[in-house]
């Protein structure tokens, strides 16, 4: 069985995203934030064309947070005895880093990795169908007041969306 | 009839907006004037049977039998009922979907409609909630970005303003160097 995968990444601000809201006509509607801007990022793997996610939420962006991502997703291939696992990504830094080419390059028994071209996100559908309906859903006008609170809300979003089920 | 009642019946001419009614009453005031029931009929541009049923009716209620009763007509709204607009209302301003379970901290039309929908027990379309809302006077645009205040803001507000009102005095007396 061969899976194809689109994998993208997000970061998810302390700060409210602000959007149109309803309030009456006149008046307007005050949103509070405490100043901090801290962030959180989830990388994010939609299953095609199922649409299910498998997502890792971490502090940072690097190299490292990213194979800890494949991990993740190689651990769910193996148990479900996929022969090949088709992933499809960006031309971001720690994509194309160093560290990640020779963790991808060990891979190559059941990975194979496709770039995407640069400066072209209209291709990947994980940027349409997750991050800008969990931004606009979760992040937006509403003031997470720690970094605890932002992870539970987007945990909770994301297994919403449903979780790769068992093969 | 009275003075009090001839001065009712010409003020509630001058006053209504009412075409209907303002034809019903001009018919009373001719015919308080002495003119025929046929003559006012040709002058209004009704039957002459119907200005007997204008007068008659103007003796028996008073103002309430030419008034207009077409405002009563109708169904009675099921939907948009006085005491679900306030419903609405209350949970547009005051309620987030997070409170009814919903994964989101903003209101849609579409979400709003699925919900109303669930509550009423009824088919709510999202055209007759928009509706409804514009009815209210409810908005849709942007909220406004504001920082957190700690509980001494206010204090040293006041502390902050009082030196800026004095500055001028300060820096002319010589105590107030920059």
């Amino acid at each position: 069985m061969v899976l194809l995968g689109f994998e993208d990444e997000t970061w998810l601000y302390l700060r409210p995203y602000i959007t149109n809201t309803y309030m009456m006509k006149g008046d307007q509607q005050n949103i509070f934030h405490n100043g901090a801007n801290k962030k959180i990022n989830a990388f994010i793997t939609l299953l095609y064309p199922s649409n299910k996610v498998k997502f890792k939420i971490s502090k940072s962006r690097t190299s490292n947070d990213f194979i800890d991502h494949l991990k993740n997703v190689k651990c769910y291939v193996k148990n479900n005895r996929v022969k090949r696992f088709i992933l499809v990504i960006d031309n971001a830094s720690f994509h194309v880093s160093r560290k990640t080419k020779d963790f991808l390059n060990k891979q190559a028994q059941w990975l194979t990795v496709i770039f995407l071209p640069i400066r072209s996100p209209n291709l990947n559908p994980v940027e349409t169908r997750v991050n800008r309906n969990l931004k606009k859903d979760i992040c937006a006008n509403h003031n997470y007041q720690t970094e605890g609170t932002l992870i539970v809300a987007v945990t909770k979003y994301l297994k919403s969306i449903g979780s790769w089920q068992r093969l | 009839m009275s003075n009090v009642q001839k001065k009712e019946l010409f003020d509630f001419i001058k006053n209504t907006r009412n075409k209907e009614e303002y034809k019903r009453a001009l018919a009373v005031k001719q015919k308080i004037e002495g003119l025929s029931y046929r003559t006012i009929a040709k002058s209004i541009g009704v039957n002459y049977r119907n200005v007997y049923r204008i007068v008659d009716a103007y003796r028996q209620k008073r103002l309430n039998g030419i008034r207009s009763n077409r405002n009563n007509a109708g169904r009675i709204p099921k939907i948009s009922s006085e005491k679900n607009k306030q419903m609405i209302k209350d949970i547009v301003i005051n309620k987030s979907p997070k409170t009814f379970g919903y994964l989101k901290n903003t209101w849609n039309i579409r979400l709003l409609a699925k919900h109303l929908s669930k509550e009423l027990r009824m088919n709510v379309s999202p055209m007759q909630t928009w509706r409804i809302i514009k009815e209210l006077g409810i908005k849709y645009k942007r909220p406004k970005l504001a920082l957190e205040h700690e509980g001494d803001y206010e204090e040293k507000k006041k502390v902050v303003d009082n030196y800026k009102k004095v500055s001028s005095a300060l820096l002319k007396n010589g105590s107030f160097r920059i």
